[in-house]
C-alpha cells in the first residue's frame, strides 16, 4: 500500500517536471481562476463584514411634529417603545439636534445664531433588534400621531449591498469560466502524460495493474499541478488585497466611513479556498482525461 | 484450463466476423498451437483470452474465470493468472532489463522482498542474469523476447499466452524461445500460441488448433503441413 503510494508520487512527480511548459500554462490559467476566486471572496467576506457595520450603526430617526412641545414630544415615547422590534428609542432635543448637525460640517459658524431660534426638530434615535425589520418599525412609527416623518441610512446600506454582491456575482461567474479553460487545459497536460506513457500503460494493463493503480499517478499529477497553481496565486491575491485595504484606509479612513475586511482574516481564506479548489481542479482535470484516454 | 464453446466475434466498426462458433478445449499443462492463414482470427483468440475483446455469443473460461460473464473489475485479476508474450517484445526502453521484469511485479503490488527474490530466478530460467543491468537497446532481438519471456513469468502464472513470439526473430533466436517455453511448459505451465512457423510447428509436434476464416479447421496433435494437408 505504502509503496504503491510511493509509485504513484514519484511518478507523478517526474512528469510534472517533464511536461514543464504545459504545466506552466495550466498554472497561469489556474491562476487567473484563483485571483477571480479571491475578488469573489473579497467582494462576499466584504459583503458581510460592512453590513454588520452599518447594521450596528444603523438608525431610524422618527421626527415630532414642529407644532409638539417638548412635553408633548416627549409624551409620545410609550408609544415608539411599544413598536415590536425596537431595540432602543432616544429622545433626542432640538439642542442635541443643532450640536450633532454643527459637529458634521465641522464646526463652522455656518449656523451660529440658531440657538435662539432652533428650527429643527425634536426626534426620536431608533435602533433594532435586527436590521430587517426595518420596513414594519418604519410603517409602525409614521402611523403615532405626532410623527411627521421617518428617515433611516437603508439607502447606503442597499446601494452597497446591490454594488458588493453584484461584484461578487461578477467574478464568480468570471471564475467558473476561467476554472473550465484550467480543467481543459489541465486534462490536455495530463493527455500529454498518458500519451508519454502509452507503451507503459498496455504493460501494466498487460500484466493486471488494476485501473485504480493506473489512474492514481494522474490524479495525482493534476492535484499537484493544481496545488502550485493555488499556491501561487496567494502571493498575488495576499498582496493585491493588502494594498487595496492600505488604500482604502487611507481614503475612506478620514471621512469615517466603515473598514474593509481585515488582511488576516481574507488571507487564511485566500490561503485554504485556494489550495482545495486548485487541487480539486487539477484532479477534475485530470479525471477527465483518465477517463477520455485510458480505456481499459 | 481454457474452455471456448461456440464463441463468435465480430469487430463492431468494419462488421469482421473473426471468429465464428469457437469450440475448444485445452487441458491444464497443455502446448497448444494456433495457426492459420493471416486474418484468420488467431490474435482474435489470444484477445478474447486475455479479456482485450469480448466475444458476442459463446462462452469462455480461463482458469477460474468465467470471461463472458465476468465483471470488468475482474480482469486484472484474470490478467495476473497468466503470463502474455508479445511478438514486438513490448519493453520499455528507459528500464533496464532487471527493471522490465521488476516492473511487472511492482505495477501489481507485490512486495519488494518478492520482488527480490522472484526476477534473479526469472531472470536465470532465461539465461540472462549477465544481462540483467543491460538496456533493451542493447540486447539482440532473441535477448530482448528472452526478457519478454522472463516478465511473463515474473507473477508465477499458470498459463503463458504467446502471440507471435517468434515473429521477429530469425530461425535460429526462433528456436533458442522456443525450447525456453518447451521447458517452461514441461515444468507444468499451460503454453498457447500463435505462429506462421511451419518449421517450428512440424519438429514440435504438438497440438494445433488450426483457424480459417474464423473457423476452426482442424484441432490434433501433430505438424502444420499434416494440418493443411486436409
Ligand atoms: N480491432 C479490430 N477492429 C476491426 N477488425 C479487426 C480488428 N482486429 C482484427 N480485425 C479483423 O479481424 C480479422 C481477424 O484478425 P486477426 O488479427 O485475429 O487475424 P490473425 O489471424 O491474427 O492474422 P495475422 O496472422 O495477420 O496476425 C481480420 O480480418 C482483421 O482485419
Ligand atoms: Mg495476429
Amino acid at each position: 500500500m505504502l509503496q504503491a503510494f510511493k509509485y504513484y508520487i514519484s511518478q507523478a512527480f517526474s512528469s510534472v517536471f517533464r511536461n514543464k511548459l504545459m504545466v506552466i500554462i495550466s498554472v497561469s490559467t489556474l491562476i487567473f481562476c484563483m485571483l477571480l476566486l479571491g475578488l469573489a471572496i473579497a467582494f462576499g467576506v466584504n459583503l458581510g463584514y460592512i453590513s454588520n457595520q452599518l447594521e450596528s450603526q444603523f438608525e431610524i430617526h422618527a421626527f415630532v411634529d414642529l407644532s409638539y412641545t417638548e412635553e408633548a414630544a416627549r409624551a409620545l415615547e410609550p408609544s415608539v417603545q411599544g413598536i415590536v422590534g425596537i431595540a432602543d428609542a432616544k429622545f433626542c432635543t432640538k439642542e442635541e439636534a443643532l450640536a450633532s448637525l454643527q459637529e458634521m460640517l465641522d464646526h463652522s459658524n455656518a449656523l451660529a445664531g440658531l440657538e435662539e431660534d432652533n428650527p429643527l426638530q425634536f426626534s426620536y434615535k431608533i435602533t433594532l433588534k435586527n436590521i430587517r425589520d426595518a420596513g414594519s418599525v418604519e410603517t409602525a412609527l409614521a402611523a403615532i400621531p405626532g410623527i411627521e416623518s421617518v428617515s433611516n441610512r437603508t439607502d447606503i446600506l442597499g446601494g452597497i449591498s446591490t454594488f458588493t454582491s453584484i461584484a461578487r456575482n461578477i467574478s464568480i461567474f468570471g471564475m467558473i469560466i476561467f476554472a473550465f479553460i484550467a480543467v481543459f487545459i489541465i486534462s490536455n497536460t495530463i493527455k500529454l502524460t498518458l500519451m508519454a506513457r502509452k507503451k507503459e500503460i498496455e504493460i501494466m494493463k498487460s500484466v493486471g495493474a488494476t485501473n485504480a493503480f493506473i489512474r492514481s499517478p494522474f490524479i495525482i499529477e493534476g492535484g499537484i499541478v493544481g496545488l502550485i497553481g493555488g499556491v501561487i496565486s496567494f502571493i498575488p491575491a495576499y498582496f493585491g488585497y493588502s494594498s487595496v485595504v492600505a488604500w482604502w484606509q487611507g481614503w475612506a479612513g478620514s471621512f469615517g466611513m466603515f473598514d474593509l475586511a481585515p488582511v488576516s482574516q481574507l488571507s487564511s481564506i485566500f490561503l485554504s479556498v485556494f489550495i482545495i479548489a486548485g487541487i480539486a481542479i487539477g484532479a477534475l482535470g485530470s479525471m477527465l482525461s483518465v477517463r477520455k484516454y485510458l480505456e481499459i | 484450463m481454457i474452455i471456448f464453446q461456440n464463441v463468435t466475434k465480430t469487430y463492431a466498426d468494419n462488421n469482421v466476423v473473426a471468429l465464428q462458433d469457437a469450440t475448444f478445449h485445452i487441458q491444464k499443462g497443455e502446448f497448444v498451437f494456433i495457426v492459420g492463414p493471416s486474418g484468420a482470427g488467431k490474435s482474435t483468440i489470444t484477445k478474447l483470452m486475455t479479456c482485450e475483446e469480448l466475444p458476442d455469443s459463446g462462452s469462455i473460461r480461463v482458469g477460474e474465470f468465467n470471461i463472458s460473464k465476468m465483471a470488468k473489475q475482474q480482469i486484472p485479476y484474470l490478467r495476473r493468472s497468466m503470463g502474455i508474450i508479445f511478438q514486438d517484445f513490448r519493453l520499455l526502453p528507459n528500464k533496464t532489463v532487471y527493471e522490465n521484469v521488476s516492473f511487472a511485479m511492482e505495477v501489481i503490488g507485490a512486495s519488494k522482498k518478492a520482488i527480490r527474490r522472484r526476477v534473479p530466478d526469472v531472470l536465470s530460467m532465461v539465461n540472462l542474469t549477465s544481462k540483467a543491468r543491460s538496456y533493451p537497446h542493447q540486447l539482440s532481438g532473441g535477448e530482448q523476447q528472452r526478457v519478454g519471456i522472463a516478465r511473463a513469468l515474473a507473477n508465477t502464472p499458470h498459463l503463458i499466452i504467446a502471440d507471435e513470439p517468434t515473429g521477429n526473430l530469425d530461425n535460429e533466436t526462433a528456436w533458442e524461445i522456443m525450447s525456453i517455453l518447451d521447458h517452461i511448459n514441461k515444468q507444468g505451465t499451460t503454453v498457447v500460441m500463435v505462429t506462421h512457423a511451419q518449421n517450428i510447428v512440424d519438429d514440435m509436434q504438438k497440438r494445433v488448433i488450426s483457424i480459417e476464416d474464423g473457423l476452426v479447421k482442424s484441432d490434433q496433435q501433430g505438424g502444420y503441413s499434416y494440418v493443411t494437408s486436409i
